[in-house]
């Protein structure tokens, strides 16, 4: 049998039909099976679709009732509590409406969250080893107001996990006020920028109260909580730690000095123009740009003379802050300053934009 | 009975608002999103408007737009806006909103605020 009449035996109709039938089948069944799926994926999605539907709609009856105690929990419903995928789906839904609504609505939201025993399973999250779990915890029993749970959240508050330590500290201080502040006498981990823009924003709601642990924080050993503590002492004008503050000029951290300078200009007194003018020659150039600007608001006529100086200075950035010091803090030391800008054409042109900005 | 047409893409808050309203003999039609307030607007004429500023597919200054450009009747347009937002609940006036409500709201206030909105449009 030559090698041509092999192939053709193995190729015979036979045996083609039969393949073709078999990968027909195949084919089919492939099919099959990707529309059965669909189907049933299809299926699940409408029935998960109608279950949030109804209980939204139980959710919303029972938040305008006047109290949770009569409301009853069908079967369907009963079932559906029983996962704890479904039951964590209802907390997010109750903390979603919790930030929308307010009044009695709002009330009835963390009964309604108590009823359901939602409570517990925050509190096992809370306790949970895996730090997300722990920080989502934290989260949920903050947003439902569980100030029962204050003290043990605020063990978190120093946490090797920032997710679960920036929970703990919004929370903490969501809860106390001015005094969930407190955590920063033991904070030794960062405490980064968008934390503390987030705690400054909730203080930003808050009545100003006494800080005592302000001169601490000043000088903890962890720099982002001197920054901080200087951004406070800045926005709630704390006087009293000036000479603190003061000191903090002749830190190391050039972030620690250039906020220092800031706070400076808003707490200033009659020695901080010569504090500030002593510091200006070890300066960066930017934190010289910002003494000069802060000079501006904590300045007088005692400064004329180093603000003329300036003049000499290099950098053109430094001139024009020192005659928008001058403007503002001597006009005296303005004038007669517009008088030597007539002779120096460089003088003349920065004069001109201080005088614009003047007239804005 | 008074038409109200609410848009709101949260649908626990949806439905809370509508039963509220209902509970008030207020009668309310319904959207999820933007694209389909403005389905419904034409369709609907509805007395008021309640909308979201922040809706998929359209946005709630659309909706305001599209409530001003309807010439057979004055509707009021109130919008639901969050902190951070003011920047376009003063566009939204521009537009030609009514008022505005600011989240979180009480159920009890908005309802005032849509019924005296209905009295000044007697």
């Amino acid at each position: 049998m030559t090698g041509q009449q092999e192939i053709q035996n193995f190729i015979s109709p036979e045996r083609l039909y039969a393949a073709a039938a078999f990968f027909s089948i195949i084919t089919l069944a492939v099919v099959a099976m990707i529309y059965i799926r669909l189907y049933i994926k299809k299926k699940t999605h409408f029935g998960h679709a109608r279950i949030t539907e109804q209980l939204n709609e139980w959710i919303s009856e029972a938040l305008l009732e006047e109290t949770t105690v009569n409301i009853t929990m069908q079967p369907w419903l009963m079932q559906y509590f029983a996962k704890e995928v479904h039951r964590r789906y209802v907390t997010d839904s109750l903390i979603n409406a919790k930030k929308n609504l307010k009044g009695a609505a709002s009330n009835s939201i963390v009964d309604l969250y108590l009823k359901l025993g939602l409570k517990k399973d925050s509190l096992n999250r809370m306790r949970s080893l895996v730090w997300h779990k722990k920080a989502r915890g934290i989260y949920e029993l903050y947003m439902m107001g569980q100030q029962d749970m204050a003290a043990e959240i605020e063990r978190h508050t120093n946490s090797w996990f920032e997710g679960v330590r920036a929970e703990a500290q919004t929370a903490t201080v969501g809860f106390k006020g001015f005094a969930g502040l407190e955590f920063l006498s033991i904070l030794t981990q960062p405490l980064n920028e968008w934390q503390q823009l987030k705690l400054l924003e909730q203080l930003h709601k808050l009545n100003v109260e006494e800080m005592p642990g302000l001169p601490g924080w000043l000088a903890s050993p962890n720099l982002q909580v001197q920054i901080f503590a200087l951004k406070i002492a800045d926005i709630y004008n704390q006087f009293h730690v000036h000479d603190q503050v003061a000191e903090l000029l002749c830190a190391d951290n050039e972030a620690l000095r250039t906020q220092a300078i800031k706070t400076l200009g808003r707490i200033g007194n009659e020695e901080t123009a010569g504090i500030m003018r002593d510091q200006y020659r070890q300066e960066t150039q930017g934190n010289k740009k910002l003494i000069l600007r802060q000079l501006g608001m904590v300045g007088s006529d005692l400064d004329r003379n180093f603000l003329m100086e300036r003049m000499n200075e290099e950098d053109d950035g430094l001139k024009l802050e020192a005659m928008r010091a001058m403007a503002q803090c001597d006009a005296e030391g303005w004038d007669e300053l517009l008088s030597l800008a007539n002779d120096n054409t460089v003088l003349n042109s920065i004069s001109k934009q201080v005088l614009y900005e003047l007239e804005q | 009975m008074p038409k109200i047409l609410l848009i709101e893409d949260d649908n626990l808050i949806r439905k809370t608002v509508e039963l509220k309203f209902k509970k008030e003999n207020l009668d309310v039609v319904c959207a999820c999103d933007g694209r389909e307030g403005l389905q419904k607007l034409p369709l609907e004429m509805p007395d008021i408007v309640l909308t979201d500023l922040m809706l998929p597919y359209a946005s709630g200054l659309e909706i305001v737009s599209a409530v001003k450009a309807i010439e057979e009747k004055d509707i009021p347009v109130i919008i639901f806006s969050t902190m951070g937002q003011e920047h376009i609940v003063q566009e939204a006036f521009r537009l030609g909103a009514d008022d505005f409500i600011a989240k979180p709201f009480s159920l009890t206030e908005l309802t005032i605020r849509i019924k005296n909105q209905l009295k000044k449009t007697e």
